[in-house]
């Protein structure tokens, strides 16, 4: 599993969920009771809430802890004792959407029910949509209802937390593949340094004289050769490393660059020139910066594929960023997720256009399905869009692909990110500091 | 012989090819500090031809991956020129693999040596006097 945090036994599917549902029969010997976390502030609703518990209805054991406000709820959640939540949305110290998010936030990983009263049904449904697992109306509470509500909700959330995990796996496969076809180029451009280095060394060894005017230059030459291969190096590790999902206020220009690093020689050894158009006053944007750099590289050696295609060499790729209101999903994505971006939002829109061949029109549809390559066998796996896609799904955006609209030749991928996200289903956690590398020059 | 004649005791001239400046500054520095040559470099590699009708070196040695222009296309166009169509050419690049350029003898392609970086200036050394004594 790619998030070991994901498999503690808190929110991992805990025993009475498993087996005994079908029946509702449970062994009153075996599981653990359901540890339930009831945030409600009037007493009579928890009190109400907590004897219906009480019933064991749908042979559901549990035990309850009762928070009335948010703090004390988001206090109890930190000590990690809880597998389910029972949620009032208006708090002492909290109302509405803010108070899911809040609690979302302080336990990603755990199924949400929320107990809406009569005014709040609306906003119960949009809690759904935003993560929660169901919502009950406190008017209807029954010892049956609610406690088949929690069976089921701790179910579907171990199989949301599953499908995660296995998307993460497949992520990182997908990266594993595209390190590997970037390996060779990778080790020519460690190579070159280590060159300079050699020459360095072979110019030292006969002994230095100390007037001889070449020596700042030799010196020179050797050190920025190690910051370089170590620049390399460490980016590749980095690329590699196995992370879950970790989103932080990023400069899109991390992964833009590194990117570039890493496909500088597959760019280079076929004269292919890459333009930014980065403006510098961009605003962060709350990425997994490894992932996005995964998305670029991805499209990236799909341009270098395409250009190749052509055989015409020479090509060249421009990569743009501009930040903007979103103005909704183009025609060709009528895709459910373009529904978390609402016209209005901040956005910021990065194109990737090349000189390659392009999209081939019976393929336009096609190309964000899983195990569609036009590549020839081992070249790729046809999973690089889909999960380059998947990736951009997760922060809350959207990726296209469409021939270019200039009336040249090539294709066109676009990326459109919020960049003030809602609260996403992914797991939010500091990323370590990556270490910055140095710019590189481009041709 | 397609140097134009020199005195026997004048340096031999090595052209330089290849768009890495930091690796051809030092790669210069010690081919000279040898005494027995005179360098000249060239890291733009559409410049290539040019400098070598002017200079006319003894030896080349050339980068294979270079932006806009490879090793490959470079040798091509000396090929091509009259007065370079005999210049002993020693690729030097970081795409060769162990196989192709042995560890400790040296490798061949076509008619071209073959040196895998990175290269130790005694190996290369030994590859420019191989190249010249079979000019």
């Amino acid at each position: 599993m790619a998030d070991p945090a994901a498999t503690t036994p808190a929110h991992g599917a805990p025993a009475p969920a498993n087996g005994s549902v079908a029946n509702g029969q449970a062994a009153l010997a075996g599981p653990a009771p359901v540890r339930v976390l009831l945030v409600e502030d009037n007493p009579g609703d928890a009190r109400l809430a907590k004897e219906y518990l009480a019933e064991q209805a749908y042979g559901l054991r549990s035990s309850v802890h009762w928070a009335r406000t948010l703090d004390e709820a988001t206090g109890e959640l930190s000590l990690g004792e809880t597998d389910i939540v029972l949620l009032d949305l208006s708090l002492p110290d909290c109302t509405g959407l803010a108070t899911f998010a809040a609690v979302h936030k302080a336990a990603p990983h755990l199924p949400i029910i929320i107990l809406s009263g009569q005014s709040d049904g609306e906003l119960a449904l949009q809690t759904v949509r935003e993560g929660a697992q169901d919502h009950l109306s406190k008017n209807n509470l029954e010892p049956e209802l609610i406690s088949r509500a929690i069976r089921y909700a701790i179910e579907r959330k171990a199989i949301i937390e599953q499908l995660r995990a296995t998307q993460m796996l497949l992520i990182q496969a997908e990266k594993m593949e595209s390190l590997g076809r970037l390996a060779a180029g990778v080790a020519h451009e460690v190579k070159n340094p280590l060159a300079r280095i050699q020459l360095g060394l072979d110019y030292l060894r006969d002994g230095v004289d100390p007037d001889d005017p070449n020596l700042p230059v030799v010196y020179e030459r050797i050190e920025s050769a190690i910051v370089r291969a170590d620049a390399i190096v460490r980016e590749m590790v980095n690329f590699s490393s196995n992370r879950s999902l970790a989103a932080s206020p990023t400069s899109l220009r991390q992964p833009v660059d590194n990117a570039l690093m890493l496909v500088d020689h597959e760019l280079k050894r076929r004269g292919i020139s890459a333009h930014l158009e980065i403006p510098g006053d961009l605003p962060l944007l709350r990425i997994d910066s490894s992932k996005i750099e995964q998305v670029l590289i991805n499209i990236l050696l799909n341009s270098v594929h395409a250009i190749d295609e052509t055989g015409e060499g020479h090509g060249r790729i421009e990569i743009t960023a501009e930040a903007g209101p979103y103005r909704g999903a183009s025609l060709e994505t009528q895709d459910r997720t373009a529904r978390r971006l609402r016209a209005g939002d901040t956005v910021v829109v990065v194109t990737l256009t090349d000189s390659g061949t392009g999209v081939a029109p019976d393929k336009v549809a096609t190309v964000f399905d899983p195990f569609v390559t036009t590549k020839p066998t081992g070249v790729g796996t046809g999973l690089g869009l889909t999960v380059s896609r998947k990736i951009i799904e997760l922060h809350g955006g959207t990726l296209t692909l469409k021939n270019r609209e200039d009336g040249r030749r090539g294709a066109c991928a676009t990326i459109t990110l919020p960049v003030d996200p809602q609260p996403d289903l992914a797991p939010v956690a500091p990323t370590p500091l990556e270490p910055t590398t140095p710019p590189i020059e481009r041709p | 012989m397609t140097a134009p004649d020199r005195e026997p005791h004048e340096k031999h001239r090595i052209l330089l090819i290849d768009d890495e400046a930091e690796f051809t500054d030092l790669l210069r520095l010690n081919l000279q500090r040898t005494g027995r040559f005179e360098v000249a470099v060239v890291n733009d590699p559409a410049r290539a031809l040019h400098t070598a009708q002017v200079f006319q070196p003894d030896v080349v040695l050339l980068d294979i991956v270079m932006p806009g222009i490879d090793g490959g296309d470079v040798a091509s166009s000396f090929r091509a020129d009259p007065s370079l169509k005999d210049t002993p050419i020693i690729l030097v690049s970081a795409l060769v693999s162990n196989r192709e350029s042995g560890d400790e003898e040296l490798g061949h392609s076509g008619d071209k040596l073959v040196l895998g970086k990175p290269v130790k200036l005694e190996k290369l050394i030994k590859a420019i006097d191989q190249s010249l004594a079979g000019r």
